[in-house]
């Protein structure tokens, strides 16, 4: 038992002094760099802890430091803090090998990382990067870290053969889990610090710092901001109605009442503004809008003898919005209650019949009570679908014609944080217009789950005991 | 009885032809502004100009068949970014089939710490929308631009960037699917030769995997024209020619053209439809059954 536990507690070992040598090979430049001020200027093009040193071309030598320099710090303090836990503890989990692991390889990264975009910023101020031994230190030690955790791991699974299942399971788990965690968590984390701070590429360089709530003040008092509110309200409202619900109903109630065929058939030409590549859809209403003598709709105008015969897209923007969004929204609700209504039994609608039921009366006290669950879902699916998709605003109008005309709440923030907006992309005031989206999104997506029974699907597996 | 057939009981047979051919005619109309679009894709590519519905040559008479719209297929440039377009299709096909049937096998199939909890949060992500995680999706990439070596292949402008982007969004609807696939199958031949000593991943290769194919190819079909098809994404994440698809591509073509010269752009607009057109012909069950059954809802 106990040769067990020291083997399991040897990883802590290597770790415990790694993570030291790794945080003092860092950091010490740094501190002889605030003792002696002189030192500092032979490390010019140095990559140090917590930044890099770089002469500017005024001779002044500045110090340009990145967060993420840092992060050897947090990979230390964990290592000491899951050491103390498992000291504690008097054996080893799962985590213990785990978190170490981890840490150890997203050390490695960050420090490696943080060089080479050190070094690109300093390839556009003239200077060449070298690597210090401090870092090759670090680098190494954050390796040793990943070694223990590994060790860990083993030992714990040694001890436990139950934890095998378990890691075994997560062995197919783990590039999901991976991939996950590096694109929606760390991101929804990045927007939400990001939504704090200043960081636009005219600072992007220069220090950039937390300012609070400031972007959402500012966002708040924003000369557009009721505009751009009464822009989403109107955007996904009037597709939601006219055409994700309302066409899709109709559309769905119509091919399921004629012959097979020709419903599939329907059904399919319907599907093809959804398949059709966005860039290629936007061509085709283009064409349509055009003015004479190019423009479809004008020319079946000058057959009807209308006179009025301008640029659509200037003249009905959200008319185009919405007919461009609303044809491709209209066949995912239409599907979905097609199937529904099929499968809805026949003997109900002949009963009907029987009784002397008109259609209408048939489609309102028989069809739309029992799809009233998909079309609360098809509802509140596609309302958070319409809040935060812009693919196709942003190449139709991109916002205008002029100032905000059909720009909607997602499109504002995606062109203030990713565009070269009024001359700098404002990554900071961006995310706090995303954040707000972002949240909306989290609360409604496990609201639908609760509502529409999702974790009744979570059923138990077909299980390992043999 | 496959069909529900509302017989409308009616005075006259002429009456209850004229009911029974309204709904006919409501869908055919509906559908014409989608066939008016593919209508002029089609007859723009193969003429010399077209006014409104019409093909004309240079003198505005109707006619001027021409196949010089299709001279854009000599530039080198189109190759390429036709070349990124594949490659992010094909890394799309392959990453979320391969890594959401691994994960949907092990959700379906495996008792395990933590399962609950990460399918849970699969249904969340399933239903989330991460369009706006972008703007900080950009930020990770640019980390990863900076380690050396992977930062050239999946950093930030780079087509493997995108592709990877893509395929960790895409991830949650895939495992969803798949997940669905797996607990359909039977457990009885898996479970005889687990009993007979095989490992976990032989029997996800040897015998799960044959059994999902048809399921597998419906997400293959899906996320070819997903990645295929993608704009937002390579929009964002890349900075010129050499690494843009097709669609920005198109899309900064049909910028810099003027109205008439459209022309070339419906040229280039067809040869990006091609796959999306074939895929449509042949796989029509298949493609109904993913719009509709597991798909998100798109815009």
């Amino acid at each position: 038992m106990s040769s067990k536990r020291f083997r399991g507690l040897a990883g802590y070992v290597l770790a415990a002094p790694a993570a030291v040598l790794a945080v003092a090979a860092f950091y010490l430049p740094w501190v002889s760099f605030i003792v002696n001020d002189k030192l500092f200027s032979t490390l010019t093009g140095r990559h140090i802890a917590a930044g890099t040193v770089i002469q500017k071309g005024s001779g002044e030598i500045v110090f340009r430091g990145s967060v993420m320099n840092h992060f050897i710090l947090v990979v230390a303090a964990v290592t000491f803090l899951s050491l103390i836990v498992a000291w504690q503890r008097r054996r080893l989990v799962l985590w213990d090998g785990l978190a170490l692991a981890i840490l150890g390889a997203m050390g490695f990264f960050g420090i490696l990382s943080g060089f080479g975009v050190a070094s690109r910023k300093a390839g556009i101020a003239g200077v060449d990067m070298e690597m210090t031994y401090g870092m090759a230190l670090a680098l190494l030690a954050s390796l040793l870290i990943f070694v223990a955790g590994v060790w860990n791991t083993v030992a714990v699974t040694r001890e436990d053969p139950s934890v095998k299942g378990t890691l075994g399971a997560w062995g197919f788990m783990a590039p999901t889990a991976f991939l996950v965690m590096v694109f929606f968590f760390i991101p929804a984390f990045i927007l939400f610090i990001l939504s704090l701070t200043d960081l636009s590429s005219s600072n992007f360089s220069e220090p950039w710092h937390f300012i609070g709530l400031e972007n959402y003040r500012r966002m708040f008092s924003d000369r557009f901001f009721p505009k751009i509110l009464g822009n989403t309200i109107r955007y996904v409202s009037l597709t939601l109605i006219f055409f994700n619900v309302g066409m899709a109903l109709v559309l769905a109630l119509l091919t399921s009442h004629i012959r097979r065929r020709a419903g599939f058939f329907f059904r399919m030409i319907w599907l093809l503004p959804r398949i059709t590549p966005s860039v290629v859809y936007i061509v085709m209403w283009r064409r349509m809008v055009q003015q004479p003598p190019y423009g479809i709709i004008n020319q079946v105008l000058g057959w009807l003898g209308v006179e009025h015969q301008p640029y659509w897209l200037n003249e009905q923007p959200w008319l185009f919005v919405i007919l461009v969004n609303g044809f491709v929204g209209a066949s995912f609700g239409m599907l979905i209650f097609s199937s529904a209504i099929e499968s809805i039994p026949k003997d109900l609608f002949v009963a009907a019949r029987v009784d002397g039921a008109s259609t209408w009366q048939i489609v309102r006290d028989i069809t739309l009570p029992l799809i009233k669950w998909p079309l609360l879902f098809v509802t509140s699916y596609q309302t958070l679908s319409l809040l935060v998709s812009f693919e196709y605003i942003l190449l139709l109008t991109n916002g205008g014609p002029g100032l905000f005309t059909t720009e909607v709440w997602a499109l504002t923030s995606y062109k203030r944080a990713l565009f070269t907006y009024f001359g700098t992309n404002q990554w900071g005031y961006g995310a706090a217009w995303g954040l707000v989206l972002v949240v909306i999104a989290i609360v409604a997506s496990v609201v639908y789950l609760r509502v529409f029974r999702f974790d009744e699907l979570v059923q138990e597996p077909k299980i390992d005991v043999l | 009885m496959t069909t529900t057939t509302f017989e409308v009981e009616a005075k006259s047979g002429l009456w209850r032809k004229i009911v029974s051919a309204l709904p006919y005619v409501a869908l055919s109309i509906s559908i014409i502004p989608i066939l008016v679009g593919y209508y002029w894709v089609i007859i723009a590519t193969f003429s010399y100009r077209t006014e409104g519905l019409f093909p004309v040559d240079a003198n505005g008479n109707i006619g001027g068949f021409t196949l010089q719209n299709w001279q854009f297929l000599l530039d080198p440039q189109i190759w390429r970014v036709t070349l990124n377009s594949f490659l992010i299709a094909i890394g799309m096909v392959i990453g979320v089939g391969f890594l959401s049937t691994l994960t949907g096998y092990a959700l379906s199939r495996m008792n395990f710490r933590g399962r609950k909890g990460f399918l849970g949060l699969t249904l969340v992500l399933h239903a989330f929308r991460p369009e706006l995680l972008l703007i900080a999706i950009f930020q990770v990439l640019l980390f990863i631009a900076g380690i050396p070596l992977l930062g050239k292949v999946f950093g930030f402008n780079t087509v493997g960037g995108v592709a990877l982007v893509m395929v960790a969004l895409e991830l949650p609807l895939g495992i969803w699917l798949m997940k669905g696939f797996f607990d359909n199958l039977s457990w009885d031949m898996e479970r005889a030769a687990l009993i007979d000593g095989a490992s976990r991943f032989r029997v996800w290769w040897e015998i799960i995997l044959p059994q999902v194919k048809p399921g597998l190819a419906a997400l293959a079909i899906f996320n070819f024209i997903a990645g295929w098809n993608a704009y937002l994404i390579p929009f964002t994440f890349t900075i010129g020619a050499k690494v843009s698809n097709l669609s920005v591509y198109l899309n900064q073509f049909s910028g810099d053209t003027s109205p008439t010269g459209w022309n070339q752009v419906a040229a280039v607009g067809l040869f990006q439809l091609l796959p999306i057109l074939i895929f449509f012909i042949f796989t029509q069950e298949t493609l109904l059954s993913i719009y509709g059954g597991g798909a998100k809802g798109g815009t």
